[in-house]
């Protein structure tokens, strides 16, 4: 049986294999304290290739790629977040989940200064066999669940039950080589990119507004409101709003973005709607499902309560 | 009265004058030449305006001018009192490409910067000082859309402050890449990563606003750049501080990861 010890030197092995596959993450979202609004978490799903020493491809989802060709004539990188699997101290709310934190975890402080408060245990994570092992590391309050992958010598997933946090990796491929031309920008990106663009402009083009699905009511009134849709799809009613952001009244979100889809579908994020710092609302009519996301502070239930009766019908 | 002289030679006064943009009216020249002791002809032309000959000027202020009120010619921004002089502004050094920088502004949210409020101004002056014919106020607002996006809307603002109504914007766009300790280079030139290039000039209106995406790359720190060209109702333009038309908005620094995009948490200023 391999202890922790011998698990943390894996994670060391170099160097690391080319991987694909999918990261999912989840993490909590702020409220006001006192449990308001009700949880809702944010998931958040890429595709992903990784090619040792640095090169990346994630396709985030509607449009979002990030594509990094590793080139050290760069210099310095601005990133001010840190690398690898780390936690903050503003934990759960002021990290980034992505699958370099997972696989290039080796010079990880919080795996560094961990020691494990059971004995690993064999498991099997989406089809591979794995170590878990719970951890006590001093920049968590919580326990910190790791799985470790033996052969590839990266972590499998990272979870904090406590906080609501989790994040992994799954559908993993790790082929023999990765080409240079899946960390460029081709022509088949840029085809996709301007799809994207053409199908946001027809929503905007085609939603003026006065024909925007906008509450009547809003703490501190109106006049600060100049709502447009900036995301969406024509073939399903997605449509996502800006109601203004700018110049809003003191004590009042200081943005805000309402989001129209079909019930039941997984909720559409865009933007910073997928940060924890985030307040979310949800709520469904007889057609819709809604959500609303606010900057600064939530609504009241109150306040909340008014917007939603102050919605157009049907 | 002012009184200025701008080296150069003779035959050149005339053709520097000329090119002074922003300054209409009569301007007279007195153009004449010395010679050195080393031999060499030195040419000098003085410029000495006419007492309460009026010239008008356009150029960009951090503030207005005071209405009804005749404002030194001490009081005006020191690239309009260049203009005033008949000479071309200094380029500003920036570390941005062509002297863009930041006009101060706020970060209301993560997501958010808006530039402080810029004046362009037409001003008639004599030699008692200037009083505004024509302003308008100018901003930029930036808004990054964030998370796992890689697109920013700038938005343009430009309102009448005092004077005729009638005015005429036009924008230009650019993206810039903050290259820590070194000069910045555009995202476009920078690498192929599906940043949009340039746009522009482009006629704009208030509040328009135009969404780009700054490129598909993480690990680095971008920022817009606008230049809002105003063309007064006489048909005259605004000169900047680097001597060229518009206003040069830096947008605040855009910290992109792999998996999040927001505004830094501070920012290079282009000086």
């Amino acid at each position: 049986m391999a202890g922790w010890t011998e698990l943390r030197e894996l994670l060391h092995r170099t160097p690391k294999p080319a991987v694909e596959g999918r990261h999912v993450s989840v993490q909590p979202r702020r409220d006001n304290g006192q449990g308001w609004p009700p949880a809702s978490p944010v998931r958040l799903s890429a595709r992903f290739a990784y090619r040792p020493p640095g090169d990346w491809f994630l396709d985030h989802g509607n449009g979002d790629i990030t594509i990094e060709a590793y080139d050290p004539a760069d210099g310095p990188h601005a990133d001010d977040s840190p690398s690898g699997l780390d936690f903050g101290p503003q934990f759960p709310w002021d990290l980034a989940p992505s699958p370099e934190r997972l696989i290039s975890c080796a010079d990880s402080p919080a795996l560094a200064e961990a020691t494990a408060l059971a004995e690993p245990t064999n498991v099997r994570h989406h089809g591979r066999d794995a170590w878990a092992v719970t951890l006590r590391t001093p920049s968590l309050p919580y326990p910190l669940h790791v799985v470790v992958d033996p052969t590839a010598g990266i972590l499998l997933s990272a979870e904090v039950e406590e906080a609501g946090y989790r994040e992994e990796l799954s559908e993993l491929d790790f082929p023999a080589r990765l080409p240079d031309s899946r960390f460029e920008w081709n022509d088949v990106l840029e085809a996709a990119e301007k799809a994207h663009q053409i199908r946001r402009d027809q929503i905007v083009a085609s939603h003026g507004e006065r024909t925007l699905p906008l509450p009547a009511f809003w703490p501190g009134g109106l006049d600060h409101f100049e709502p447009k849709a900036f995301d969406g799809d024509p073939a399903t009613g997605l449509l996502a709003m800006d109601l203004y952001n700018d110049n809003a009244p003191a004590d009042t979100p200081t943005m805000a973005v309402l989001i129209r889809q079909r019930p039941d579908t997984p909720f559409f994020e865009p933007g910073w709607v997928a940060d924890p710092e985030a307040f979310v609302h949800h709520w469904k009519d007889s057609t819709w499902q809604w959500t609303l996301a606010l900057w600064g502070r939530p609504l009241t239930p109150e306040e909340l309560e008014r917007v939603i009766n102050s919605m157009p019908k049907g | 009265m002012s009184r200025s002289h701008v080296r150069s030679t003779a035959v050149a006064a005339s053709a520097v004058v000329a090119a002074v943009a922003g300054v209409t009216g009569a301007v007279p020249v007195h153009a004449h030449t010395t010679q050195y002791s080393d031999g060499k002809d030195v040419g000098y032309f003085a410029y000495q305006p006419l007492a309460k000959q009026n010239r008008m000027v356009g150029f960009l202020s951090d503030r207005p001018l005071p209405e009804n009120v005749v404002t030194p010619v001490s009081g005006l921004p020191s690239s309009a009192r260049e203009l005033l002089a008949g000479r071309s502004a200094v380029t500003p050094q920036t570390d941005t490409p062509r002297g863009y920088k930041l006009r101060k502004g706020n970060t209301p949210t993560n997501y958010i910067y808006k530039s402080a409020d810029v004046y362009a101004i037409e001003a008639d002056c004599d030699s008692d000082g200037c009083r505004p014919v024509q302003q308008v106020k100018l901003a930029i607002k930036e808004y990054v859309r964030g998370r796992t996006s890689k697109n920013w809307e700038i938005t343009f603002y430009a309102s009448r402050y005092s004077g005729p109504s009638h005015f005429h914007m036009e924008y230009y766009y650019e993206c810039g890449v903050n290259i820590p300790n070194a000069k910045d280079k555009t995202c476009s030139t920078w690498k192929h990563d599906g940043a949009q290039g340039h746009a522009g000039p482009a006629t704009a209106v208030n509040k328009q606003y135009i969404v780009k995406n700054f490129g598909k790359t993480p690990v680095v720190t971008k920022f817009p750049m606008i230049n809002l060209l105003v063309t007064f109702n006489d048909g005259s333009e605004a000169i900047g501080d680097d001597g060229k038309p518009g206003e040069k908005f830096r947008g605040w620094d855009v910290c992109v990861t792999k998996t999040t995009t927001k505004l830094c948490h501070s920012t290079g200023d282009g000086s």
